[in-house]
Parts: C-alpha cells; sequence; structure tokens
C-alpha cells in the first residue's frame, strides 16, 4: 500500500473533512469544515489527480452572502451533501454546529429561538468548474442545517435530511419546489444508499431501515434493524456509509458496529447478514486487532470485486487510534487488511472515500488541522 | 490572578437559550412498543384520555390505519386493536369517566365514524404482574355524522352525555345507552375551534369561535359571551383556542394562535389573559394537575423545537425546556400535539411528525 498525503496548508481553520466526492469529470471534491474554531467557515476544496493540484475554490460565507465573525453560528461545514451532477456541477449545501465567533460551544438549542446566535440556515448551491463560479439558490431549510444530501439525476431532485429536526425535503435543482417529506430519524441520518430507480435507503438513529422512492415520492419503513452490538438496542447506531454491490447486496458500515453488513430486500422483507469480523481476533497485530473489535468500518470504497474500507478508531487507546485499510472480496468473502493509514507517523481519521479516476483510493481526514486528502494505492 | 476586565457589551453572558427539560424528567415511547411488538406503525397521537380507575392513559394512533394504545403505569405501551376502516384525516378520544372510551374519525370527505371501547375488560383482567392483556372490543356505533367532521368532543359530567362539536357549527348529543346522535345546538362556524369543555358543576358548555368569542350553551339555551380568548393586537379575526381545561371554578384554555394563556371564571364573567409561556408560536395542549399548577406543550409549526412549560398561580411562567427523552430510547418532541395528566403529576404527551411516539413527562413535586 503507498499514501500520499495532500495538506490543506492554507485552511488553517478547517478541522475536519466529511463528505468526499467525485466528479465526472474526474476531479475530486471535500468539503473542509470548521467544526472546532468557533466562528470557522466551510470551505469547498477541488483536487485534480492528474496534476496533484488542490485549489480552494468556494468559501460558504462568502456563497451565502454572510458577514464573517457575526454573532450568529456560521456557515462552518459542509457535511455530507457533495453531489456531482451528469452535466459536470457540484451540488452542495451548508450546515451548522460551529460555534459563532466569540462563543467557546455550540449550543444547538439557541438554534430556532435565540435571535442573535441562532443558525441562520442552510444555503444550497451550486458549483460550475467551467466559470469556476458558485451559485447560490439561498436558504433551503431556515434555522436548520442539511446533515445529507444527494441528487438523484431521474428525477433531477436533491433529497436532503435537515438538523436537528431531521426531516426529510426534496427540492428541484434550484432549491425551488420543497417537499417536506417528514421526520425520518430521531437524531440526524448519515448515509444513503441509491438501491435502484424506486429505492434510496437510509436508516434513521436506531439503524432501523427506511426507504424512499424519488419517483413516487414516498417514504417506506421497512420494520427492519440492521445490525447493532448486543448490549444496545441499536441507539446510536446509523448506517452511516454504504454503497449497492453489483451482486444485489447492499454494503454497509454501521456507526456503533464494528463489522461490515450487507443486507437486500427479498420478497417484502429485508435480508441482513453480518459478515464478521474484518480480522480474526487476536492476530497479533495490536492495532487492528483493537479496530476490528471495537471501531467502525467507514468510507466504503469499490474497486473491482474487492470493497475497500477504513476501520476506523476513534476513541479507544492511543496506540490504537486510527483508520486501518481493509478489504473484502465479494466473490469469494475473503478478507484482508491492507494495512495502517499514516504518513510520518500522523495516522489520520477519515470519514467518506471515492475512487478515482487514477484507480488510488481517496480519503479526507476529520481529526487535524489543517486536514489533508490521503490517496492510497493498493 | 488573570486581570479584571472591564465588562461591555459585547461580553454579556452567554444565554444558552433553552435546554432540555431538567425539572421533572422526560421519557420517551415508540407506539410499536420496543418491550412488547405492536401493530401500531408511524403516524401521529392527537389524543390522549385518561381513566384514573385503572390508572392508565388511553391514546389515539393515526397514520395509514388507526389504533387505540394503553399506556400503563408500568410505562408499557400496549395496543388495544386497530380502529377498522380508511384512513382517517383526524380524530380524538372522549372518556365517559364511567366504562366507556369514545374514538371519534373524522373523514377526509366530511364524515365522522364513530367507535366505543369498552374498558371494563381491561380494568378487570389487566394486570401487570401476570400480564393479562385482555381488550374489549373497539366497535362501531351507529352511523356516526353523516357529512359532518367532528372538531371536539367532551363528556358532560352534568347530564351524562357526551356531546360532539362540528366543524359546520353543530352541536351534537349522544347517549351512549341507546346509540343515535341528536342535533341540540349551532354555534357560529366562522373560525370555529375545536375545542370543547363542560363545567362539571353546571353542566354548561364552552367553547370558542368567530373572533375569539367564548359561547356557552346549557339550560336557557346558546349565549354568546362577552369576552375573547387572548390574542395579539389585530389579530382577533385569526383568534383560536387550542385546548380547554376545568380546574375548581375556573376554565383554564390556551390559544394555538400567538400562543397565550388564559383563565375564565364563569361566576365573575372575567377572563384573565397569564401571557405566552415561551418562543413558540403555538400552545397545543394544556392539563391541570390538582394543586392547580398548569402544564403545557408549545410548538411552532414546521420550524423549532417543542417545549414544555409550567404556569403556577404562585410563581407564574417557567418556560421547562425542549422535550427530549433519553430513556428508554433517545427522541424529540419537535411538534407535539396533545397533552394529558394522569396520576402522581405524570402527564403523557402525544407528538406528531408522524413518528409513532409519545412521552412521559414526570413532573416536579412543588413549582
Amino acid at each position: 500500500m503507498r499514501v500520499q498525503r495532500y495538506l490543506f496548508g492554507p485552511l488553517e481553520q478547517s478541522d475536519t473533512c466529511w463528505d468526499i466526492a467525485k466528479a465526472y469529470d474526474g476531479q475530486i471534491y471535500v468539503g473542509a469544515c470548521s467544526e472546532h474554531t468557533a466562528g470557522g467557515i466551510g470551505v469547498l476544496v477541488k483536487f485534480n489527480p492528474a496534476a496533484e493540484e488542490l485549489r480552494y475554490v468556494a468559501n460558504m460565507a462568502e456563497v451565502a452572502g454572510e458577514k464573517v465573525g457575526d454573532t450568529h453560528a456560521p456557515q462552518g461545514k459542509i457535511h455530507l451533501s457533495l453531489s456531482p451532477s451528469r452535466q459536470g456541477f457540484i451540488y452542495g449545501s451548508t450546515h451548522c454546529t460551529t460555534p459563532p465567533a466569540g462563543d467557546s460551544m455550540w449550543d444547538p438549542w439557541a438554534m430556532f429561538m435565540d435571535p442573535r446566535r441562532c443558525f441562520l440556515g442552510a444555503h444550497l448551491y451550486r458549483y460550475d468548474p467551467r466559470a469556476d463560479d458558485t451559485v447560490d439558490f439561498g436558504v433551503v431549510t431556515p434555522h436548520e442545517g442539511v446533515s445529507l444530501m444527494m441528487l438523484d439525476e431521474n428525477v433531477q431532485r436533491l433529497f436532503a435530511v435537515t438538523y436537528p429536526r431531521s426531516h426529510l425535503w426534496s427540492w428541484n435543482l434550484k432549491g425551488r419546489d420543497p417537499v417536506d417529506l417528514g421526520r425520518v430519524s430521531e437524531h440526524y441520518v448519515l448515509a444513503f444508499v441509491k438501491y435502484d430507480d424506486h429505492t434510496i435507503f437510509f436508516s434513521d438513529y436506531y439503524g432501523r431501515l427506511w426507504s424512499l422512492d424519488p419517483m413516487q415520492m414516498r417514504v417506506r419503513s421497512h420494520e427492519a434493524q440492521l445490525t447493532h452490538p448486543a448490549y444496545t438496542e441499536g441507539m446510536r447506531n446509523w448506517m452511516s456509509h454504504g454503497l449497492a454491490g453489483p451482486d444485489g447486496w447492499v454494503y454497509a458500515g454501521m456507526y456503533s458496529y464494528p463489522n461490515l453488513i450487507r443486507f437486500r430486500p427479498e420478497r417484502g422483507r429485508v435480508l441482513i447478514e453480518d459478515l464478521g469480523p474484518g480480522l480474526p481476533p487476536e492476530s497479533g497485530q495490536p492495532g487492528p486487532d483493537y479496530a476490528f473489535r471495537q471501531g467502525s468500518p467507514v468510507g466504503l470504497i469499490l474497486k473491482g470485486d474487492w470493497l475497500y474500507y477504513a476501520q476506523l478508531v476513534y476513541l479507544g487507546p492511543k496506540e490504537a487510534v486510527g483508520s486501518y485499510v481493509a478489504g473484502y472480496n465479494l466473490a469469494s468473502g475473503e478478507k484482508r487488511l491492507v494495512g495502517t493509514l499514516e504518513s510520518k507517523g500522523f495516522k489520520p481519521l477519515v470519514w467518506k472515500g471515492v475512487l478515482g479516476d487514477d484507480g488510488r483510493l481517496y480519503w479526507a481526514d476529520f481529526d487535524a488541522s489543517p486536514p489533508s486528502l490521503w490517496a492510497v494505492e493498493v | 490572578m488573570s486581570e479584571k476586565k472591564e465588562a461591555s457589551f459585547f461580553e454579556e453572558p452567554v444565554d444558552f437559550g433553552r435546554p432540555i427539560v431538567t425539572r421533572g424528567r422526560v421519557f420517551s415511547f415508540p407506539l410499536r412498543s420496543s418491550i412488547r411488538p405492536s401493530a401500531i406503525g408511524d403516524g401521529v397521537c392527537p389524543s390522549i384520555a385518561w381513566d384514573a380507575q385503572n390508572s392508565a392513559f388511553y391514546g389515539l394512533a393515526l397514520g395509514e390505519q388507526a389504533h387505540l394504545f394503553l399506556f400503563d403505569s408500568n410505562s408499557l405501551v400496549e395496543e388495544v386493536g386497530r380502529i377498522e376502516g380508511p384512513r382517517p384525516q383526524s380524530g380524538f378520544l372522549v372518556f365517559d369517566q364511567a366504562e366507556h372510551l369514545l374514538c371519534v374519525l373524522a373523514e377526509a370527505d366530511g364524515g365522522t365514524r364513530l367507535f366505543l371501547h369498552p374498558v371494563a375488560q381491561e380494568r378487570r383482567m389487566y394486570s401487570h404482574m401476570w400480564g393479562h392483556f385482555q381488550y374489549g372490543p373497539i366497535e362501531p356505533l351507529g352511523a356516526g355524522l353523516k357529512g359532518e367532521r367532528a372538531l371536539a368532543g367532551a363528556f358532560n359530567p352534568g347530564d351524562g352525555h357526551i356531546y360532539l362539536l362540528s366543524a359546520s357549527g353543530g352541536l351534537f348529543r349522544l347517549e351512549l345507552s341507546k346509540p343515535g346522535v341528536e342535533k341540540v345546538a349551532e354555534v357560529n362556524p366562522s373560525n370555529l375551534s375545536p375545542v370543547l369543555c363542560a363545567d362539571p358543576a353546571g353542566g354548561r358548555l364552552y367553547g370558542v369561535s368567530g373572533r375569539g368569542r367564548l359561547w356557552s350553551w346549557g339550560a336557557g339555551g346558546m349565549e354568546q359571551l362577552p369576552v375573547q380568548v387572548p390574542c395579539m393586537k389585530n389579530r382577533d379575526y385569526a383568534a383560536l383556542a387550542s385546548c380547554l381545561v376545568w380546574h375548581g371554578r375556573s376554565l383554564f384554555g390556551s390559544t394555538a394562535q400567538d400562543a397565550y394563556l388564559f383563565e375564565y371564571r364563569p361566576e365573575e364573567g372575567a377572563m384573565r389573559n397569564l401571557g405566552r409561556p415561551d418562543e413558540n408560536t403555538e400552545i397545543r395542549g394544556i392539563d391541570l394537575l390538582p394543586d392547580g399548577r398548569v402544564f403545557g406543550v408549545t410548538a411552532t409549526p414546521k420550524a423549532g423545537m417543542g417545549h414544555l412549560f409550567c404556569w403556577s398561580p404562585r410563581r407564574g411562567f417557567s418556560d421547562l425546556g425542549v422535550i427530549h427523552g433519553w430513556q428508554p430510547v433517545n427522541d424529540f418532541a419537535y411538534e407535539p400535539l396533545c397533552i394529558r395528566a394522569g396520576a402522581s403529576g405524570d402527564f403523557l404527551i402525544g407528538n406528531g411528525e408522524g413518528r409513532g411516539n409519545v412521552f412521559l413527562y414526570c413532573s416536579p413535586p412543588q413549582d
């Protein structure tokens, strides 16, 4: 495994990257957020893999037309919302949870009722790489952030989940014609998985499986709960990563569960399979050993027959904290540890991942300031 | 030692808004109980009744199907049964304080279906220790209200009948012993509020219509009272009450527009505006404890967070905070729809948002 790190040097205020997306022209986009820096602003970063060049293409305060450093919760984040279109655009929306300038902490209770410190709302925007221009379509969710968004090109509509109310919304590509499909989770939704033209899967806070039919604009509960540790009832166990495989299964990583799982609809029900630990227990490698027992699989990437992911340890023994790249062969079921993600002794924590046109796996880290983009050759 | 700074406007203490409820405790329950499975799916809970004899709440869950559920003193959600028929538009429960629970379901086409559920079976058989979960049937009651969409209902202890108020202003009397619905009066249907309340002493019925005017019906017929529910200046055309509850010699009420709490004393003809509890724009429901404390839930449609409040004659309003429970499941009530007092200072809160969930609030013993 060869690892290359691309540091977002100028973004000293940025500390987290939650979303990464590959545009149809092969460029890679990352949402660099300021989650822990009061008054910080989210920045859209573009990476050209061929030239190995980073560009900082849009500042969310400028996009939203908001004054930097005022008393409001700033446009500090681009959460899981980057959505490339076949026309070459990148759609995205802004998100909150960054404290206002001068405050020491983010206060979700001030979201709606505190006129001075509230978040003014999430903006929907579109970046056009040909014109190098970002168009703001205005506030789509007043006083709420957009924690998750995806584009369904069949219906030419965007689907998004808000924070904190967890309502599922749909808009057209200009943020107009809004449809509120209701509340879909106790708290947050972290991943959409498009399964077919009529099915976009997601889960709620307890890992209960839901789907959205973008054609009919209907939401359906599948009365199925995805796998969770035995000692909980599934609390804080969203499907946080997922993709539809070529074999009809959806492969998923859960927020609070260490094993990769998969599920598929069959005869009106949902079959769920636990694919087991990524490494055999007691394999003799302390870091990965801990990770595959206590961590969680993140940043799923499909490359050929192999499903790659990073086994993340965020909280745990210091020597185990990090991201461990692993692979699962869809055909044979073989699992292997590819290696530890690190550069010069620094072990990043990563979230979403994409496959580059150059065959490398890309992840961006969410706990470093400034953050970096990581490219991995396997 | 750090140097003392000069205070300035920009260094004012930070007000962290209104946090979650910390006085008293909130528990959150899915109606598809995590303890005992039920067929109740996603939906809203717009109405709750309390059976003091059995120490049980009854609730109505409306989604693709309508269900009646029981929430007992052990905090178990039990599905009493499905109420047959197509998906209703709205609905509510009326308890006759004796042995029957009336389920009123208003249809999208304007009609209203009535169902009766006898509670004697669960009073007799319901055993928390042994798990004798047996319920009486939920049976259609007569032909319902043809062409009339019921808005509200109340049991009148004065004459032992249940009364229903329809959107067209009809006031109907229902005798459970010989099923039949009789129209007894007409109310001004303009801007009619979905509230109805009976004075337990005198047996008069009270409601709100028009520009927030209280009306009263009883011996002597219909009477428009010369009092209005509180509202902001020049907004009486939109005045809408959301709840009326009788307590002692007073009628306590809340408004769905502008979120006012009020007290009306019929003997004195005095309307008292008690004010607004918090920043939300609607009071969705209120109920009282025997000590005179009013507890209520507020919300702002499609925005904001559901709050609980308390008003006491001694201390006035307390915004108790955002309705959030950690146990047995972690959940928020952003759109509470109703609240009903039970025993020991407990309240059950029905939630909207289609999540099929309720919240139990255990209030503090003193304000």
